[in-house]
C-alpha cells in the first residue's frame, strides 16, 4: 500500500469509497510483498455509532476494545480455522517507540490500525502492511504518578472522524482520525491526587465514557459521559456514594470519602435498554479494612447506568467489604440466552474472587454463580450470591495465606465468549499470597494501601486457559500454561481460541477440546488481548509480546 | 503520629524528675529509633520479604543480613533504594511514603548488622578446594573460570546469605534457585520420556506451554517439543550436584562458605 504524503486525508475521505484495491503486481517486478497488490488505497475510517451497534455484521473490523458492545471479544471470521492453523506465520511487526508494557488492544478501521503504546502515544498503522500513517506522542509531566499500575495504555475508541485515548496524567483527547491532530481534550481528574486513565474509553451515540485508575491512593471514583464533539463532561456518577444518598451507610464515618472504587477498565452496553455495565474497583485502603467498616458500596461491585444519565439503575456486589484488592473492573460479558427455559439478557463475569457469576442484566438479579479457580477465603456464594466468607482469612499483621493472591484468580485480561460453542473461556491465575495488613493514615495522592502480599511464585504458582460452560460456569477443558498468564483470550469462528503466556508463547487452541494446535514464540512475555481483522480479503490475528505487536496470517 | 508524639512529651514531663535533661533526649530518641524499626519490620514484612525474606535472609533477591550495601554508604541512600528501586535490577519501587520507607530503611539498617563480624572460616583454602578437590569449578563459574553447568558462582555472596549457601553445600536440593521475573525456576531436575521411548534428565534451562530445553549432566542441551512426551517428571528437590555432607569435613565446607561469600561479583 502506498500512502500518498502530503495529502490531506479529508480529501481523499471525500472521493474515495471506503476500499478499493487496484492494480497488481508487473511480471518478474521485486517486492517487498510479493503477495500485496501493487496499490491498495483507504479512506479515513468513519465509524458512525450505528456501526459499533452493529460491529457483529462487520467481522473484518473491530472497532471497539472489546470488539462488541456486548464484549464476547469473539471474532465471527473462520478463514483461519482449526484445519490450517498450523500455517499461521508473522506478517509484520510494530515495534513500539518507548519500551514499556504492551497492553494495547487495536482496534481495525477500513484497512487502518490504531495502536496505543506506553505511556499514552497513538499510532495509525497501516493494517495491510504496518507502516506507520501517523503517531501522536503525548509528553508526559515530570512527575507524573501511576500508583498501584505500570505505566500502560490498553486502546483508543473511535467514533465517527475521531479517535479517543485517556491518558496517564488524567486527560481525555479526541483526535483527528485521519493526521493525529488534536481535536479537543479535557482533564477528567487531577493526577497529582492519584487520577490516572490507562482503558480504552468506550464510545456510544455521541458520548465517550471513561472511568478512571488511582483505586491505591484513595480516590473518590467515578464513570463519566463526555460529549464527542466538543469535550463537555455531560455527566458524572460517584463509585462511592456521599452523604445523604443511598450506600452511604456502608461506610463507618467518613471512610467513605477516601473509598476507593476506581473505574479503571472498559464497560460493556445494552444499546435497547440503553445501560453501562461497568465493573468496580477495590475499597481503599485495599488490606486494611478495619478503617472501613460496612460492606463499602459499590466497590468489587458492578454499576448498572444509564447512558444518559449516568442514573444508577442497579448494582450487585461480588465481594462485600473486600481485604484483598479483588477488584470487579473484569469485563462484563452480555449474553441473550435462554435461562430455564424463557430467553433472558444474561451478564456474566469471571470474578478476580475466584467465582463466576451469572445475572439477570435488566435487574441485577443473582441468577447463579460458582467456584472457576482455587480459592480459600469462602465457603461458596448465599441464594443472594453473597459470599459465605471462612474466619480468618482476612490480612494480618502476621501475614494470612489465602488464594487467589491479590492480583486474583483473573485480572484486567479480557475473557471470550464464543455463541458458536456457548463457551466462556478466560486466562486464570491460580495463585496464593500471604496477606498482610498494616496501619495506613490517608493523604491525597499517597499511596493508601494499609499493607501488601508476599506471593507463592514460580513453581508454586500455575497459569491456565479453563473454558467455561457460560451459563453454568462448570469447566470444560483446561490448558496448562505454567506461569500465571497477564494475557486475555479471544475466541474465533474458525474454532479456535487464541491467547498469550508470560513465558512468550501466542498460540491457539481448539475451543471445544483445549488442544493446542498452534504456537510461536516472541521471546518476551505477552501482557496483551489478542484481537483479530481481515484486510483485503484475509485474516489477520493480532497479539504484542514484549515491545512488539505481531500480526499473524496464513502463508499464501 | 501526633498521638505518639504527645506521649513521647508527656512521659518526659514525668520523668524531668527521675533523670537528667541529655540522658532524658537519649532515651526519647532511642525510642522514637525502636518505634521506627518496629513499624519498619512490620512494613519489610508487607512490602519486602517476598524478595529478601521474612528475616531478611534473602531468597529470590539478596540477603541483607550482615551487609555492607554496595549502593547504600548511608542509611538515607537505603530510603532512595526503597522508594525508587534500583534501576536495571529486579528491585522496583515500593509502595510506601517518605516516612515509611525511612522505617523500612531503619529496620534494614539493623539488619545489616545482625552477622558483623568475621566470615568463620578461612576463605583461601576454601578456594582451594572449590577449584581443586571438591570439584565445584567441575560445575560453576567463577569470574569466567570453569564449567557453567550449575549457577553462576561469581557473585553468590553479594547474592545469598551464610545459612543459605551452607545449606546449597550440604542439601543442594533444597536450595534451588527460583528463575528471574517471578517465572519457573531454572537447574530444576526434570525427567522425561518421549513417546518414542527416549529417556532424558537434566536441569531444566526453560519451560513452557509447548517446550522444554534441558542440560544433562555431561552438558549437553536437548530441545525437546511438548507434544511427543510420554511422560514429565519435576524432581521438586531433587539436584544433579551431589550431596557434600559425606564428602566434607565440616571445616571444609567452613571454608568453601567462606570463600563463596567472598565473592561479591566479577573482579
Amino acid at each position: 500500500m502506498i500512502v500518498p504524503r502530503g495529502i490531506r486525508w479529508a480529501v481523499l475521505a471525500s472521493v474515495m469509497p471506503l476500499l478499493v484495491a487496484c492494480g497488481a503486481s508487473s511480471p518478474g517486478s521485486r517486492s517487498a510483498l510479493p503477495t500485496s497488490p501493487a496499490v491498495s488505497t483507504t479512506a479515513v475510517p468513519v465509524v458512525p455509532y450505528q456501526r459499533l451497534v452493529h460491529s457483529d455484521s462487520e467481522p473484518a473490523n473491530w472497532l471497539t476494545y472489546s470488539g462488541s458492545y456486548m464484549s464476547h471479544r469473539f471474532s465471527a471470521l473462520d478463514q483461519i480455522n482449526k484445519e490450517n492453523v498450523a500455517g499461521l506465520a508473522p506478517v509484520w511487526v510494530y515495534q513500539v517507540k518507548n519500551p514499556g508494557l504492551v497492553e494495547t488492544t487495536p482496534l481495525v478501521v477500513d484497512g487502518v490500525m490504531y495502536v496505543t503504546e506506553p505511556p499514552s502515544n497513538v499510532a495509525a498503522l497501516d493494517a495491510g502492511t504496518g507502516r506507520t500513517l501517523w503517531r501522536w506522542t503525548r509528553p508526559m509531566p515530570d512527575g507524573v504518578k501511576n500508583i498501584g499500575f505500570p505505566r500502560v495504555n490498553r486502546g483508543v475508541a473511535v467514533l465517527d472522524d475521531q479517535v479517543f485515548v485517556g491518558t496517564l496524567d488524567g486527560y481525555l483527547i479526541a483526535l483527528d482520525a485521519g493526521s493525529g491532530s488534536v481535536r479537543w481534550e479535557v482533564e477528567v481528574a487531577d493526577n497529582q491526587t492519584g487520577h490516572s486513565i490507562t482503558m480504552a474509553p468506550l464510545a456510544i451515540d455521541g458520548k465517550l465514557i471513561v472511568g478512571i485508575s488511582g483505586g491505591e491512593t484513595g480516590i473518590r471514583g467515578f464513570v463519566d459521559a463526555y460529549d464527542a464533539a466538543t469535550g463537555e463532561r455531560l455527566w458524572r456518577t460517584w463509585t462511592i456514594p456521599g452523604p445523604g444518598e443511598p450506600g452511604n451507610d456502608t461506610w463507618g464515618g467518613d471512610s467513605w470519602r477516601s473509598g476507593a472504587g476506581a473505574t479503571w477498565l472498559t464497560g460493556s452496553y445494552d444499546p435497547d435498554l440503553n445501560l453501562l455495565y461497568w465493573g468496580i474497583g477495590n475499597p481503599g485502603p485495599d488490606w486494611n479494612g478495619d478503617v472501613r467498616p460496612g460492606d463499602n458500596l459499590y466497590t468489587a461491585s458492578v454499576m448498572a447506568l444509564d447512558a444518559d444519565t449516568g442514573e444508577l439503575r442497579w448494582h450487585f456486589q461480588y465481594t462485600p467489604h473486600d481485604t484483598h484488592d479483588w477488584d470487579a473492573n473484569q469485563i462484563q460479558v452480555l449474553l441473550d440466552d435462554d435461562w430455564e427455559g424463557e430467553p433472558r439478557k444474561l451478564l456474566v463475569t469471571a470474578n478476580r474472587n475466584a467465582f463466576y457469576y451469572v445475572l439477570d442484566r435488566e435487574t441485577g438479579e443473582f441468577l447463579h454463580g460458582v467456584e472457576y479457580a482455587k480459592q480459600t477465603w469462602s465457603e461458596g456464594l448465599d441464594e443472594n450470591g453473597r459470599a459465605i466468607v471462612i474466619p480468618g482469612t482476612e490480612p494480618s499483621y502476621k501475614g494470612t495465606l489465602v488464594w487467589p493472591s491479590l492480583q486474583g484468580s483473573t485480572n484486567w485480561f479480557s475473557p471470550s465468549y464464543s455463541p458458536l460453542t456457548g463457551g466462556f473461556y478466560v486466562a486464570v491465575r491460580e495463585m496464593g499470597a500471604v496477606y498482610y495488613k498494616q496501619d495506613v493514615d490517608f493523604e491525597p495522592g499517597q499511596p493508601f494501601l494499609g499493607g501488601g502480599e508476599q506471593r507463592l511464585d514460580g513453581d508454586q504458582a500455575q497459569g491456565w486457559v479453563y473454558a467455561l460452560d457460560a451459563l453454568t460456569g462448570e469447566r470444560r477443558w483446561q490448558f496448562n500454561l505454567l506461569s500465571p498468564p497477564w494475557s486475555g483470550v479471544m475466541a474465533t469462528g474458525g474454532g479456535l481460541v487464541f491467547g498469550g503466556s508470560q513465558e512468550g508463547n501466542i498460540f491457539a487452541l481448539d475451543a471445544d477440546t483445549g488442544e493446542p494446535l498452534w504456537s510461536f514464540y516472541v521471546g518476551a512475555a505477552t501482557r496483551t488481548n489478542p484481537m483479530s481483522y481481515a484486510h483485503l480479503g484475509k485474516q489477520y490475528v493480532v497479539m504484542s509480546g514484549g515491545y512488539g505487536v505481531f500480526v499473524f496470517g496464513l502463508r499464501d | 503520629m501526633y498521638l505518639d508524639r504527645g506521649i513521647a512529651c508527656l512521659w518526659a514531663l514525668v520523668g524531668l524528675f527521675a533523670v537528667g535533661p541529655t540522658e532524658l533526649v537519649a532515651q526519647d530518641r532511642d525510642a522514637q529509633l525502636e518505634r521506627s524499626q518496629d513499624r519498619g519490620q512490620q512494613l519489610f514484612a508487607a512490602h519486602c520479604a517476598r524478595c529478601h525474606g521474612l528475616a531478611g535472609n534473602g531468597g529470590e533477591g539478596p540477603s541483607l543480613l550482615g551487609r555492607r550495601f554496595e549502593r547504600a554508604a548511608e542509611q538515607s541512600d537505603l530510603v532512595r533504594i526503597v522508594l525508587d528501586g534500583i534501576p536495571g535490577t529486579a528491585m522496583s519501587r515500593t509502595w510506601v511514603d517518605e516516612s515509611e520507607a525511612a522505617d523500612i530503611a531503619a529496620y534494614v539498617w539493623t539488619l545489616a548488622r545482625v552477622a558483623e563480624g568475621p566470615i568463620p572460616g578461612d576463605a583461601e583454602s576454601g578456594r582451594r578446594l572449590f577449584e581443586g578437590s571438591a570439584g565445584c569449578s567441575e560445575c560453576h563459574i567463577v569470574n569466567g573460570k570453569g564449567v557453567g553447568l550449575g549457577p553462576d558462582m561469581s557473585d553468590i555472596g553479594a547474592r545469598r546469605g551464610l545459612p543459605f549457601l551452607r545449606e546449597s553445600i550440604l542439601l543442594p536440593g533444597s536450595s534451588i534457585p527460583q528463575g528471574p521475573i517471578s517465572l519457573h525456576s531454572s537447574f530444576l531436575v526434570v525427567s522425561v520420556v518421549m513417546k518414542d521411548g527416549t529417556e532424558l534428565r537434566g536441569m531444566r534451562v526453560t519451560e513452557d506451554a509447548f517446550a522444554l530445553n534441558l542440560r544433562d549432566r555431561r552438558g549437553r542441551y536437548h530441545s525437546i517439543n511438548k507434544s511427543q512426551i510420554a511422560s514429565l517428571d519435576r524432581e521438586t528437590g531433587a539436584s544433579l550436584m551431589p550431596d557434600y555432607r559425606e564428602r566434607l569435613t565440616e571445616d571444609q565446607v567452613t571454608n568453601i562458605v567462606a570463600y563463596m561469600a567472598s565473592l561479591r561479583g566479577w573482579r
